[in-house]
């Protein structure tokens, strides 16, 4: 038992020795690195990985925007960054019952309300019937509402507000002069489209759901323009809570 | 490694031949003349019969040869097949570039192995009779299934029964994982597929529409298009669909996105501008670029050459037309009319879809330096958006 005790005296000893040490060695490696001013003459990147938090969120913007962002300043090769949009884009969708955005384009969904949720739509009944008449056509390889198109809606908005349990899906197509992948896109342009005038006129983004089918389902089969000027549209289909 | 690369015993025979001095210095000469890719290579076959003898012309006739009499080829491919293909190519002076047979696998398979052999003999590039595509088939009620087949459409294998309208395949080069986009659960969502295990992941089920996936190399990673945030927007996530990032926020909208094979740039189509045009994003994020696309004036469905230096892509006037032009951007070459090409693994063949007489698509194969087009023999009715496995 003797030689053990001493054993771990002189242990305890050295450790708190070693424990000085290294606190010394910390507080001088501090005063030497923590006071260390920022160089002159470096612009800090604001996109770079070290200057991400330690909970992944990204910096904030410095506050001088005396040298504002340009492409060419871009640092290639960093994780994904928020770069300054071309645009402010307002992604949180106005509650129901807010006015949209005074800035608010009526032609193209400039403000790009975000989609709601699938599950928000999900056991709806779909009444396609409802507003077949109120099918909204668009231009070739366009997917603007055009003002004779416009008041095609007001049956679809008003549907929906004298039903506030009534929700709205804009589906939207194209013709096949367009390669597939490009006319999905475009057919949801259009659609988003549709979705903006509605919101304009007062409905909630949270009630309207859009999908595109591209090219893969027309309306009228056939290689004419008659044809084509049919397939370029979209359909509102009514959906209606099950009880 | 591929799936593409069918597995098979094929025995080497080597059969006694010419002698070696003769075989080094003569027919290295000939492969010389032949190294012009613009040019068809003349050859003569004979010997083969049946399905090898047809599958074999069409093999060698997709990847640069024209098949003329024995007294104006350069190469003669014979040789005989039953229930082994023993296949030769000799100069007219019967200097041998090639002995070799074949055994343990269907006729068709044994031809196509002979002749990404030939091809490497002439050219001394690696021969694509042995990949694969994924494509779309589309029935009457535009419900469609995801087929993976050879590459001249035979033995095709509906990879999806999900009986609900679907599009836009694309395979991770030098992987397993396929994605696509179906409107099985009335959503246009993103799914991918694994060719090997058969599991299956949604990718993407956000509100709006999910599209145009785009598996990277390796098969880690896959960009989409996804209308969540307003706008159909660039996004990558992986494989699972997990850790999405937004790459692009653009005004107008984005579609058909590909991936350069280093996986380090997206290119993709963007109405930014007006038109439909190229751009290309850095794959971590960054500021888009313009690809100049001189001589066109739109442009949609990318597609970056595994070699990384040429982007080919579509063009719209009148009709559709396949286009190449530099990675980097410049002038664009116009090949054939036809849409939404794929590059093979040789960075030479383009196989695209374009649409017959009353509607239905159909896939074609074309040899870019010599812009000549043939179709895949075999099409399952309305095919189109072919991915070459690569």
């Amino acid at each position: 038992m003797g030689p053990l005790k001493i054993f771990t005296s002189k242990t305890s000893m050295k450790r708190s020795l070693f424990l000085k040490l290294s606190a010394l060695t910390l507080l001088l490696a501090v005063a030497a690195t923590g006071c260390k001013k920022t160089p002159k003459n470096v612009t800090p990147i604001y996109g770079a990985k070290t200057s991400v938090d330690e909970r992944g969120n990204a910096p904030t913007l410095p506050q001088t925007p005396t040298n504002p962002r340009t492409p060419t300043t871009l640092d290639v090769g960093n994780p994904l960054t928020p770069l300054t949009p071309v645009r402010p884009i307002d992604n949180n969708p106005p509650s129901i019952g807010n006015t949209p955005p005074p800035n608010f384009n009526p032609t193209s969904p400039e403000g790009g309300f975000r989609s709601a949720d699938l599950g928000e739509f999900e056991g709806m009944l779909t009444d396609r019937e409802a507003l077949r008449g109120s099918t909204v056509h668009f231009d070739y390889d366009k997917s603007i509402v055009k003002a004779t198109e416009v008041v095609k809606l007001q049956e679809a908005a008003r549907a929906l507000k004298s039903n506030p349990n009534y929700k709205l899906l804009i589906e939207g197509h194209c013709d096949e002069r367009g390669t597939e992948e490009y006319n999905r896109a475009l057919g949801e342009r259009r659609a988003l489209s549709v979705r903006a005038q509605l919101i304009k006129s007062g409905i909630a983004p949270t009630r309207l759901r859009t999908l595109s089918y591209g090219e893969d389902k027309p309306a009228e089969l056939g290689h004419t323009e008659a044809a084509w000027a049919k397939n370029r549209r979209s359909d509102l289909v009514l959906l209606k809570p099950k009880n | 490694m591929n799936l593409n690369r069918r597995q098979f015993t094929a025995a080497l025979l080597t059969t006694a031949a010419a002698p070696l001095g003769a075989q080094a210095a003569e027919p290295s000469l000939t492969v010389n003349k032949l190294v012009d890719p613009s040019k068809l290579i003349p050859i003569a076959i004979s010997g083969f019969t049946g399905e090898t003898a047809s599958t074999l012309r069409f093999d060698l006739e997709v990847a640069g040869c024209a098949v003329v009499s024995a007294d104006q080829a350069v190469a003669l491919v014979h040789g005989t097949n039953g229930a082994r293909l023993e296949g030769f190519v000799s100069d007219r002076a019967k200097n041998y570039l090639l002995t070799k047979g074949y055994t343990g696998a269907s006729a068709r398979q044994l031809a196509h192995a002979f002749a990404d052999d030939v091809i490497f003999a002439l050219t001394r590039t690696r021969g694509i009779a042995q990949t694969r595509v994924a494509f779309k088939a589309k029935a009457a009620n535009n419900t469609g299934e995801i087929f993976v087949a050879d590459y001249d459409g035979h033995n095709a294998v509906a990879i999806t029964r999900d009986g609900a309208i679907i599009a836009a395949p694309s395979w991770g080069p030098g992987s397993q994982w396929l994605a696509y986009t179906s409107y099985k659960l009335n959503n246009p969502d993103i799914f991918s597929h694994n060719l090997a295990t058969g599991e299956r992941h949604i990718v993407a089920r956000y509100g709006g529409s999910n599209m145009s996936p785009a598996v990277a190399p390796g098969g880690r990673l896959v960009a989409m298009v996804l209308s969540k945030d307003g706008k159909p927007d660039l996004y990558v996530a992986d494989i699972h669909g997990r850790g999405l990032q937004q790459l692009t926020r653009s005004r107008e909208g984005v579609s058909s996105p590909c991936w350069s094979p280093d996986g380090q740039w997206l290119c993709y189509t963007s109405n930014d501008d007006g038109p439909a045009l190229l751009y290309r994003i850095p794959a971590n994020g960054g500021a888009p670029q313009r690809l100049r696309t001189t001589g066109v004036f739109n442009a949609t469905e990318p597609d970056w050459s595994p070699d990384g230096k040429t982007i080919s892509f579509t063009t719209q006037s009148g009709g559709f037309e396949i286009c190449v032009v530099p990675a980097g951007g410049g002038e664009v070459q116009r090949l054939c009319s036809g849409q939404d090409p794929t590059w093979a693994p040789n960075s030479r063949t383009i196989m695209f879809s374009k649409r017959g007489r009353g509607g239905p698509m159909s896939l074609s194969l074309l040899d870019v330096p010599t812009k000549r087009v043939k179709d895949v023999p075999l099409n399952l009715g309305n095919c189109s958006q072919p991915a070459w496995a690569r």
